[in-house]
Order: structure tokens, then C-alpha cells, then sequence
């Protein structure tokens, strides 16, 4: 396997948080590699760095040491660099949804590519298709199911063709049968489309899904 | 498109609408002190613009303060030396008596002139209903008389000298004397707004002044004031009896006449002030002008206070949403992104309380004028351009700092909050 066949390494990451006595090291010499078109778990229990990793991967922060290459280009520059890549090629889906309430689902789909100052080239209404929620287009957060929201939010994070699309616990604030049908539809779309997939989880029905399973403790990959 | 100040704006409604009405009752305030700050005193400009004179002659020494002054205090004969003089280029000269005279609940500045010269104080506007005061001239003859014929002999060791003539008259004389139907001093000739505001109608009696007036006809509004008298009267009553002298000359030149050198000729002649009548508005500006000042800090501290509400307003919207905001982030919003977000709903905001503030101001107007129909509340373009920028201007200093907060927000620590 050569280089261009990952999609994101990340070696010897080292993260902590506060000062002194309060001081907390989150990651400890981390290393990772995630090939192109995987679909990769990540389990560990609270407090193991799962997050910070996602947020690390998902170039939404830097790391104290160690480097981040992020499709053949070192992420360790300036945060508006940080900031264009993880505009360009990065999607995230988060547990708690975070569609924005004031804007219809549409809505919340079209913000996200005003952002990336990219027009709508008809991604969205298939993702909105291929996921069963076209006629949830025009309702605001409030008016749809959990389910739903949650379904809304993969098309806002796929809506711009990411290179990687990160989930933070997705299926953390669903029942099981929308958990099921969420993951189904991330499946789908990691073998349909050859999405690269890391997704955080704490559910092992969940992780079962993925191609890959690493599992984490104590801010170590201790398991793969 | 998208357009998330909106929907942020239209997802809170009331506050949106208590915040714009912050900024409206601001933009209110300005439009509406300075439509009627300088729409009542351009008006009187206006009404002495009209004036058919091209000079106003008046005491030396007076300045801008001739915009206001009122009593005896230059010589009628002037007027004739002024003709006497000056034929080559004066067509007329005409002496006015002005005087403060409470009409309407509120003092009007009258004018006492001679039947004939009325048209030239009002413009050449004729009477609407009614007639002019002393049409024939009978109480100026009557008065004169009165006042400048030699008197009577008088007999024993009370005859009075020729000195004592107009005192020892003016005390003799009565309500009675001054009303005879026989020659009708006490008449007066007022403008429709003021016969509007006051409902009064020709044939009606006032009592003004301590006399009892008939008001005798109405004139369109804009003559140079709201109340016309007969000049002798004015100078009878208000004069202490001095039908001799009156507050300023109003000059008309001949057509084509120079009025720069006609106004430097006849200062020559009698050595008092003579100013364009075109000066009128400069001299009150400049004689009550410091009232704009007022005025204007006023507003701009209505202004600030309402800009001070969209801030808080915009702030505290901002800390509400800063999980939005690094929604926006994770998707990587550059700042520029997000400083145009906020100060676009800082804009739509202002936007939106500058328009209803205009729009108040239009009917503060009509609420002004309804309520004090002599005030004058003129709302211009020229004020609302100014509105319109202060509001924009606002807008964008009143959301730099909600804006500079937004762009501050943590992503990673917003989104990790519960």
C-alpha cells in the first residue's frame, strides 16, 4: 500500500487539556492511518479521546505534537488552512444533529454549501432521495422525527462531496430501529459512493457495521 | 437561498420588533425634532420670502436680531425720505409695526400696516373671505387727527402744551373711542391656518391684548405673519401712543434695480441697517439656529442609546447561538462568513426600525400638526437620506463587536458544550 491509498494519517499525536495539577493528556503519541473508501469505527469508554481525536482528524483543532496529513497535504500550518481544508473535503455528523432550527432541512443543506461557496449540483436532492426523506425538504427541525433530523444531517454533510465524512456518535440520541436504518443508509453509501467513513461510537451493534474497529483507551489505539 | 439572519430575525419576532422599535423610535426622534425644529422656523422664512420687498430697512445697530424684534423704533418719515431720495430706484416703502399678540394659545407675531400695503405683505395674495381692516382709511385719519392736529384751545391754567398733546389724548381715549363703528380701529385681518387653529371666522370678536378685535377677513396661509392690523392702531396701542414711528421699512425696488447698491445707497441716506430681504432666513437661522444644535445633540444621543440596544441586542443573540456559530465553523465558515452573517442581521435589524422610524415620523407629523396646527413638522428627503445613514452606520458599528464575539466562538468547545 503506498501513501495516495490514505486518506488521513496521523502519527505520534499528543493532546492535552488544562495546566499543572489540572492538566489532562487526552492523546498520548497517537497513530492512525485511514485508507480511501474505508469505513472505520472508533470504540473506547468516556474519557479515552475519542472526541478529540475526531475533532484532531476533523482539523477543527491542532494537536500539542505529532502531525496530521490530511489527503497528502500536512496539516500543521496556520487555522485558515485548517479551516479551507476541512471546508473542502470534510463532512461531519454530529449526536446531537445540530441542524440550525431557524432553517428548513432544505435550508440547512444550501447554508452549509453557501459556506463552502459551492452551488447546489443536485448531490443533495439525490442524498435527500436515497435516504428516504424527500418530503421532509421544507420542514424545520421541529417538525421531523429524530430520525429524520438525523438522515438530514448526513445529506448537509455529504451535500459537498468530502473526501471524509466524520460522525460523532450518530446514533447516540436514536432508538434502535433509527439507528438501524441511519447505518444502513452510511453503508450504503461508503460502498455505493466509496465514502471514507470514521465514525465514533460507543455502541458495538454499531461499530459491527464498519470495515474497521479500532478501540481506544486511555488516549491509545489499544486495539485494532 | 438561505438566508439565516432572516430567519434568525423572523424566528424571534418579538424581540426582533421591540429591538427595531428601539431604533425606530430613535430614527423617529431624529427625523421628527428636526422636521419640526427647522420646518417651523424655515416656515416663517418662507412667509417673509414671500413678501413682495426686496429690502427690509431697520434701526441701526439691530443685525440679525431685526428677525425678531417688534415695537417703535425707526421713523415712518423715513420711509417718505427713502422715496424722497431713492424715486429713481424705490417703488415703495411701506413702515410695518410688529407686535406680539397671543392668538390660538400661543403668541403670534402681528403686524400692523396700512390698508393699502396689505398685498405686499402677504405676497399678493388676496383676502379668502372677508375684507381688509380700515378699508377706507377712516380710523388712520381719525387717529391721526387725534394724535397730530393741533389741538383745541384750551382755556384756563389745565390747558395743556403743545408737548402734552398725545399723552393728554391717548389717556382720554376708551375701548369705546377705539371700536366706534364710525371709523373701525380695532379690526384685524388673520391667515387661514390660524383662523383654522383657532376656529375662528370672519365677524368673530377676540379679546387680545386688553381690546376686544373684530376679525374682519382671512387671508391665504404663507403672508409674512398670521396677524394683520391697521398700522395706526398697532402703533396707538402698542407704541405708548407714538403714531410716528414703526419697527422696520419694507422696501420695493424698481425692476432691474441692483439690490446690493440699492441697499448701500439707502443705508448712505439715513444711516441705518438695510439687508436683503433674501437675508431673512440667514438672519434667523443665526438668531435661533442654536436650537438645530440642541436639537441635533439630542438625537445623537437618542440614536446612540438605540444603537447601544442593537448591540446588547445583537450580543446577547450571538451568545444564544454559539452552537450555531460553530456549526457554521465546523463547516469551515471563514470569519469573513461570519462577520457578514452578524452584521447582516445588524443591518435587516436597523433596516427594518429605520423604516418603521420613518414611518413614524410621518405620523408623529400629522399628530404634531393636528394636535398645535401652527406648528409646522417638515419631513424632507434630505433627513431621511440622513437616517437612512445614520441607521446603516449604526448598523454596522453596533454589530462589529457581536460580530468580533462571533468570530471568537471556540468550535470545538461550543460544539463539546451540553
Amino acid at each position: 500500500m503506498n501513501d495516495s491509498d490514505n486518506i488521513l494519517v496521523a502519527e505520534g499525536l499528543y493532546k492535552s487539556y488544562g495546566r499543572g495539577p489540572a492538566r489532562v493528556d487526552v492523546l498520548r503519541g497517537l497513530g492512525l492511518m485511514v485508507r480511501r473508501g474505508e469505513f472505520l469505527a472508533v470504540m473506547g469508554p468516556s474519557g479515552c479521546g475519542k472526541s478529540t481525536l475526531l475533532h484532531l482528524m476533523g482539523l477543527m483543532d491542532s494537536p500539542d505534537s505529532g502531525r496530521i496529513v490530511f489527503q497528502g497535504q500536512d496539516v500543521n500550518g496556520s487555522a485558515s488552512r485548517r479551516t479551507l481544508l476541512r471546508r473542502q473535503g470534510i463532512g461531519f455528523v454530529f449526536q446531537r444533529f445540530n441542524l440550525l432550527g431557524e432553517l428548513s432541512a432544505a435550508d440547512n443543506v444550501r447554508i452549509s454549501l453557501r459556506v463552502r461557496m459551492l452551488r447546489d449540483d443536485g448531490r443533495a436532492g439525490e442524498l435527500f432521495e436515497k435516504l428516504g426523506i424527500a418530503h421532509v425538504q421544507r420542514r424545520k427541525p421541529g417538525q421531523m422525527s429524530i430520525g429524520e433530523q438525523q438522515r438530514v444531517a448526513v445529506v448537509r454533510a455529504l451535500a459537498h462531496r468530502p473526501a471524509l465524512l466524520l460522525a460523532d456518535e450518530p446514533t447516540g440520541n436514536l432508538d434502535s430501529a433509527n439507528s438501524q436504518v441511519l447505518l444502513e443508509h452510511l453503508r450504503q453509501i461508503n460502498r455505493q459512493d466509496a465514502q471514507t467513513i470514521i465514525m465514533i461510537t460507543h455502541s458495538a451493534e454499531a461499530a459491527g457495521f464498519a470495515d474497521r474497529l479500532i478501540y481506544m483507551k486511555d488516549g491509545q489505539i489499544v486495539d485494532q | 437561498m438561505a438566508n439565516l439572519p432572516l430567519a434568525n430575525l423572523l424566528h424571534h419576532k418579538l424581540r426582533s420588533v421591540l429591538s427595531a422599535l428601539g431604533i425606530g423610535i430613535g430614527i423617529c426622534m431624529l427625523v421628527t425634532l428636526s422636521g419640526l425644529s427647522r420646518g417651523s422656523l424655515f416656515e416663517i422664512a418662507e412667509r417673509a420670502e414671500s413678501v413682495n420687498a426686496d429690502l427690509i430697512v431697520s434701526p441701526r445697530g439691530w443685525g440679525d436680531n431685526a428677525a425678531d424684534k417688534a415695537g417703535s423704533a425707526l421713523p415712518d418719515k423715513y420711509a417718505k425720505v427713502i422715496l424722497d431720495r431713492h424715486g429713481d430706484i424705490v417703488a415703495k416703502a411701506v413702515p410695518v409695526f410688529v407686535w406680539p399678540m397671543r392668538l390660538a394659545g400661543q403668541e403670534q407675531r402681528a403686524t400692523g400696516v396700512e390698508p393699502n400695503d396689505l398685498p405686499m405683505l402677504t405676497g399678493g395674495k388676496k383676502l379668502s373671505e372677508g375684507r381688509c381692516f380700515d378699508p377706507d382709511g377712516r380710523f388712520a385719519a381719525w387717529i391721526e387727527h387725534k394724535l397730530l392736529a393741533p389741538p383745541a384751545p384750551a382755556t384756563g391754567a389745565d390747558a395743556a402744551s403743545d408737548d402734552d398733546i398725545a399723552d393728554t389724548q391717548v389717556l382720554n381715549l376708551t375701548q369705546a373711542d377705539l371700536a366706534d363703528p364710525a371709523h373701525d380701529g380695532l379690526e384685524l385681518v388673520i391667515d387661514s391656518r390660524l383662523a383654522k387653529a383657532g376656529g375662528y371666522r370672519v365677524g368673530q370678536t377676540v379679546s387680545v391684548a386688553g381690546h376686544d378685535w373684530k376679525i374682519v377677513g382671512i387671508v391665504p396661509a404663507g403672508a409674512m405673519t398670521r396677524v394683520f392690523l391697521p398700522l395706526r392702531t398697532a402703533q396707538f396701542l402698542f407704541g405708548s401712543g407714538d403714531v410716528t414711528k414703526s419697527t422696520m421699512i419694507m422696501v420695493k425696488l424698481k425692476p432691474g434695480v441692483d439690490i446690493g447698491f440699492a441697499a448701500r445707497a439707502i443705508h448712505n441716506t439715513i444711516g441705518h441697517d438695510v439687508v436683503p430681504l433674501t437675508q431673512y432666513r440667514g438672519m434667523l437661522i443665526a438668531r435661533f439656529g442654536i436650537m438645530f444644535t440642541y436639537i441635533d445633540i439630542v438625537n445623537a444621543i437618542a440614536l446612540v442609546i438605540a444603537f447601544l440596544f442593537i448591540m446588547i441586542t445583537l450580543y446577547t443573540m450571538v451568545l444564544q447561538r454559539t452552537r450555531e456559530i460553530a456549526i457554521l465553523k465546523s463547516f469551515g465558515a471563514s470569519n469573513a462568513f461570519i462577520l457578514r452573517q452578524v452584521l447582516a442581521e445588524s443591518l435587516m435589524l436597523t433596516g427594518f426600525g429605520t423604516v418603521m422610524g420613518i414611518a413614524l415620523s410621518f405620523g408623529a407629523a400629522w399628530l404634531i400638526q393636528t394636535i398645535k396646527p401652527l406648528l409646522t413638522v417638515t419631513i424632507t428627503w434630505q433627513w431621511i437620506a440622513i437616517a437612512l445613514a445614520a441607521g446603516t452606520a449604526g448598523a454596522v458599528v453596533s454589530g462589529l463587536y457581536p460580530a468580533w464575539r462571533a468570530i471568537r466562538v471556540d468550535v470545538v468547545e461550543a460544539l463539546t458544550m451540553e
